[in-house]
C-alpha cells in the first residue's frame, strides 16, 4: 500500500465520520467580564457554551446545522454595546443575540426590528421595556412577576393578607421598577397583599438598622430586597441586631447563592430567592446532567449557569423550529423571530429547566400562565421550595 | 422622643464610620496636599488583603490565626501605601493641582481594574472581627459592631492628634503640611513625610474596612463609601484629624434624621442628597471646612 493510498483512505474516512455540516449559523452573546457582573460571568458563559456544544453534537449534527457562539464583553455598558453592535451585525450576521440585562435592552430594543435580529435575554424583565411588537424577549417575566409567584404561595400558606416590606435603591430604574410592580400586585389583589413600607437605601449601606426598625413598626410579614447582595446582608444583619426573625425575599443576581459567599445562612433560615427557571439544585434536572457530562473549561453549575444554560437551550429550540419551517439553509433573524412567536415550547423540550413557554408580540416575555420557582434556606442550606412550578397571579402593566 | 434619640444614636454610629474613612483622606492631605479620590479603592485593597491573609490562605490549606492575618495585612498595607506614593504621587510633586487631581482619578480606575485582575470581581467573605447583635441600653438598641467601631474611631482620632501635635515625626508632618519649601529649608524630609502619610492613609482606610465590613461581604462596589466619606472630610476640614469624626457625626445624624422623617415623602432621595448638599454648602460658605486651616496669603 502506497503512502498516497493510505492518505486518500484516511481523508475519505475523515470525511465520512465528521458531521456533514451544510449550514453554520452564529449567535452572538453579551458578556460582562469587567463590569458589575464579572464575578458570575465565567459560569454564565460556561452555561451557554456547554449547552451549544452539546446541541451541535447531539441535535445539530442530525439536522445538518452548526451553531457558533461569539461572545463579546459588553461590560454591562450601554455605550460599549452601542458601538460594538454594528460590527457584530456586519461581521457575524447573527440569527439571534443572547443578551445580558438592561443595557442590552435599552440600547438595542428599538433597532432590533430594523436589524431583523431577535434578542433573547436570561435576566428577568422590567416594565420599561414591556412594549408590544418588539424583537427583544426574555426567558423570564418581570422581577415583579417572579416575586408575585412566591408571594402568592406564601399568602396562601398564611391564610390572611400578606404584609410586604420592600427595600430598594433609587440609583437604578430597574430596582425601582421591581417595587412598583409589587405595588401593582397589591393594588390588584388588595384583599391578599399590602406593601406596608418601602425603605430606599444606598447600594452598599453601612447599616440598615434604622431603616428596618422603621419598617418593623408597620409589621411586615416578609421583606423584599430586589437590589444588591450588600443590601440583603445588611437587612439580615439589621434583623439580627433587632432580634427579629422575618423571611427576606431576593432574586438571582442578589440571591441566596451570592449571599452565602460571605454570610452565615443559618441567620437567614426561612429566606427565599424567587426566579422563573428551575433551581440549580432541583432533584431531577436533565439539563444539569447534560451540562455536567459535556462541560469544558472553568465553569461550575450554579444558579447563574442554570439561567444561561436555559437561555441557550431555548434559543437552540427556536432554531430547531425555524429549521423545520424554512429548511436548514435558509434560517435568518426573521425566521428565528417567526419561530419563537409561532410555536409553544414544552417543559419536556426545555429539559425541565423552564416551564411550558408561549410567546406573542404583546410582551417581551412568556405570556399566558406564567410560572415561577423559588429556593428557601433550611438549617443554613439552600433548598428548592417544592418540586412544582408556582403559578403567578395575573396583573396588568404598571 | 425615644424614636428621635434612637435615630440620633444610629446616625452618630454610622457617621463615625464615615469619619474613620474620612481620616484616611485627611492624613494624606495633611502631608501631601493631595485629595486622593481613589481612597474608596484603597479601602477595598485593604479589605482584599485581609481576605487574602485569612480566608484566602485558609483555602490553600494554611490556617493563619486572625491576629496574624491582620498583622500581615498591615504589613501589606504599608507596602501598598509606599508603592502608591513612590510610583504615582512622588513624580507629581510640584506639578499643577489639576494634574494631581487627574492622577487620582486615573489611580481610581487603575486600582479598580487591578483589584479585578488579581482577586476577580467575585464577592468574598470578610472576617468577623467585631461581634454582631446589639446592646440593649434602657429603651435604646446600640449596634455592638458600630459601637466598638465608634470607640475605636475616637481612640484613633485622639492618638493621631497626639501624634501630629506632640511627636517629633508628627510635627515634621505638620511642617510639611504647612509648606513644602519651608519644611525643606528646616531640614525636614518632605518625601519621607509624604511616604509616612500614605502609609497612615492606607492603614486607616483598612481599619475603616474592618469596621464597615466585619462579618459581611467584600465586593468592588464597597469602594462607594469613599464618596460618602469625601464630603465628611471636606466638612471637617481637610487638615483636621479631629474635624473628620465630628463632621462624620454631623453627616451621619443628618442622614439618619432625613432617612427617618424626609425619606418617606421623598422616596429616599433626601438622605442620599443631604451629604453632598452639605458639602457644596460648606464649600461655598467656608472653603476650608469647619475645622480646616484658613490660610492668609500676603502679597
Amino acid at each position: 500500500m502506497t503512502f498516497k493510498t493510505v492518505f486518500a483512505a484516511a481523508a475519505m474516512l475523515a470525511a465520512v465520520s465528521a458531521p456533514a455540516w451544510s449550514a453554520e449559523y452564529t449567535m452572538s452573546a453579551s458578556a460582562d467580564f469587567s463590569g458589575p457582573f464579572a464575578d458570575v460571568m465565567p459560569n454564565a458563559m460556561s452555561g451557554i457554551e456547554t449547552i451549544t456544544a452539546w446541541w451541535n453534537k447531539d441535535v445539530g449534527a442530525k439536522l445538518g446545522v452548526k451553531v457558533n457562539i461569539k461572545i463579546y464583553d459588553m461590560r454591562y455598558d450601554a455605550a460599549v454595546i452601542a458601538r460594538t453592535w454594528p460590527s457584530i451585525l456586519s461581521r457575524d450576521q447573527p440569527i439571534m443575540h443572547l443578551g445580558f440585562g438592561s443595557p442590552d435592552l435599552t440600547t438595542l430594543m428599538t433597532r432590533l426590528p430594523n436589524d431583523k435580529v431577535p434578542m433573547l435575554i436570561g435576566t428577568a424583565m422590567v416594565s420599561m421595556v414591556w412594549k408590544p411588537e418588539g424583537w427583544h424577549f426574555s426567558i423570564r417575566p418581570t422581577y415583579s412577576h417572579e416575586f408575585a409567584g412566591l408571594l402568592d404561595e406564601l399568602q396562601k400558606k398564611q391564610g390572611r393578607k400578606l404584609r410586604i416590606g420592600a427595600v430598594s435603591t433609587q440609583t437604578a430604574a430597574g430596582f425601582v421598577d421591581q417595587v412598583k410592580g409589587v405595588e401593582k400586585l397589591a393594588a390588584t389583589y388588595a384583599d391578599r397583599f399590602e406593601v406596608v413600607d418601602t425603605q430606599w437605601v444606598a447600594t452598599s449601606p453601612v447599616s440598615m438598622t434604622s431603616n428596618i426598625r422603621a419598617m418593623l413598626e408597620k409589621k411586615p410579614d416578609v421583606i423584599l430586597v430586589g437590589g444588591t447582595t450588600a443590601q440583603v446582608t445588611a437587612t439580615a444583619a439589621a434583623l439580627e441586631e433587632l432580634n427579629v426573625k422575618l423571611p427576606i425575599i431576593n432574586s438571582t443576581h442578589n440571591g441566596l447563592t451570592e449571599v452565602a459567599k460571605g454570610f452565615d445562612l443559618k441567620k437567614m433560615n426561612g429566606s427565599y430567592s424567587a426566579f422563573s427557571f428551575a433551581p440549580d439544585n432541583q432533584a431531577k434536572l436533565p439539563l444539569r446532567d447534560i451540562y455536567e457530562a459535556n462541560k469544558t473549561g472553568n465553569g461550575q453549575w450554579g444558579i447563574i449557569t442554570t439561567q444561561s444554560a436555559a437561555q441557550a437551550l431555548l434559543a437552540l429550540r427556536v432554531l430547531e423550529k425555524a429549521v423545520a419551517k424554512v429548511g436548514k439553509d435558509k434560517v435568518n433573524g426573521q425566521a428565528m423571530y417567526d419561530a419563537l412567536l409561532a410555536n409553544k415550547f414544552t417543559e419536556q423540550e426545555l429539559l425541565g429547566v423552564l416551564p411550558d413557554l408561549d410567546f406573542d408580540a404583546s410582551a417581551p416575555f412568556p405570556v399566558g400562565a406564567i410560572k415561577t420557582k423559588a429556593q428557601v434556606v433550611v438549617d443554613g442550606k439552600i433548598q428548592p421550595l417544592g418540586d412544582t412550578w408556582l403559578p403567578v397571579p395575573a396583573f396588568d402593566k404598571w | 422622643m425615644i424614636k428621635l434619640l434612637q435615630v440620633l444614636i444610629d446616625g452618630t454610629l454610622v457617621g463615625l464610620v464615615y469619619g474613620l474613612v474620612a481620616i484616611s483622606f485627611v492624613v494624606i492631605y495633611r502631608a501631601s496636599k493631595i485629595v486622593n479620590l481613589s481612597q474608596g479603592e484603597v479601602l477595598v485593597f485593604g479589605a482584599l488583603f485581609l481576605w487574602t491573609f485569612t480566608f484566602g490562605v485558609k483555602a490553600l490549606g494554611y490556617d493563619m490565626p486572625l491576629w496574624l492575618g491582620l498583622l500581615v495585612t498591615m504589613v501589606a498595607c504599608v507596602g501598598f501605601g509606599l508603592l502608591l506614593e513612590r510610583f504615582v504621587f512622588r513624580p507629581l510633586i510640584g506639578q499643577p493641582a489639576f494634574a494631581i487631581f487627574m492622577a487620582s482619578i486615573a489611580l481610581l480606575v487603575m486600582l479598580r481594574g487591578t483589584a479585578q485582575l488579581v482577586w476577580t470581581a467575585e464577592t468574598r467573605p470578610f472576617p468577623a472581627f467585631l461581634p454582631g447583635g446589639a446592646l440593649q441600653l434602657g429603651p435604646f438598641m446600640v449596634s455592638t459592631k458600630l459601637l466598638i467601631g465608634a470607640l475605636f474611631t475616637i481612640a484613633l482620632t485622639a492618638g493621631l492628634h497626639l501624634f501630629f501635635t506632640r511627636s517629633r515625626r508628627g510635627l515634621r508632618l505638620a511642617a510639611v503640611a504647612e509648606d513644602h519649601n519651608t519644611a525643606l529649608s528646616l531640614g525636614v524630609s518632605v518625601r519621607g513625610a509624604i511616604a509616612v502619610a500614605w502609609i497612615l492613609g492606607t492603614v486607616v482606610a483598612t481599619f475603616g474596612a474592618i469596621v464597615f465590613l466585619s462579618g459581611r461581604i467584600v465586593s468592588l462596589e464597597v469602594a462607594s463609601i469613599g464618596f460618602k466619606a469625601l464630603p465628611v472630610a471636606l466638612l471637617g476640614g481637610l487638615e483636621s484629624i479631629r474635624g473628620a469624626p465630628l463632621a462624620g457625626i454631623l453627616i451621619g445624624v443628618g442622614e439618619a434624621v432625613a432617612m427617618a422623617y424626609l425619606d418617606p415623602v421623598t422616596n429616599g432621595v433626601a438622605s442620599n442628597v443631604l451629604p453632598f448638599a452639605v458639602m457644596i454648602g460648606v464649600l461655598l460658605l467656608r472653603p476650608q471646612g469647619l475645622f480646616g486651616w484658613k490660610k492668609i496669603e500676603r502679597l
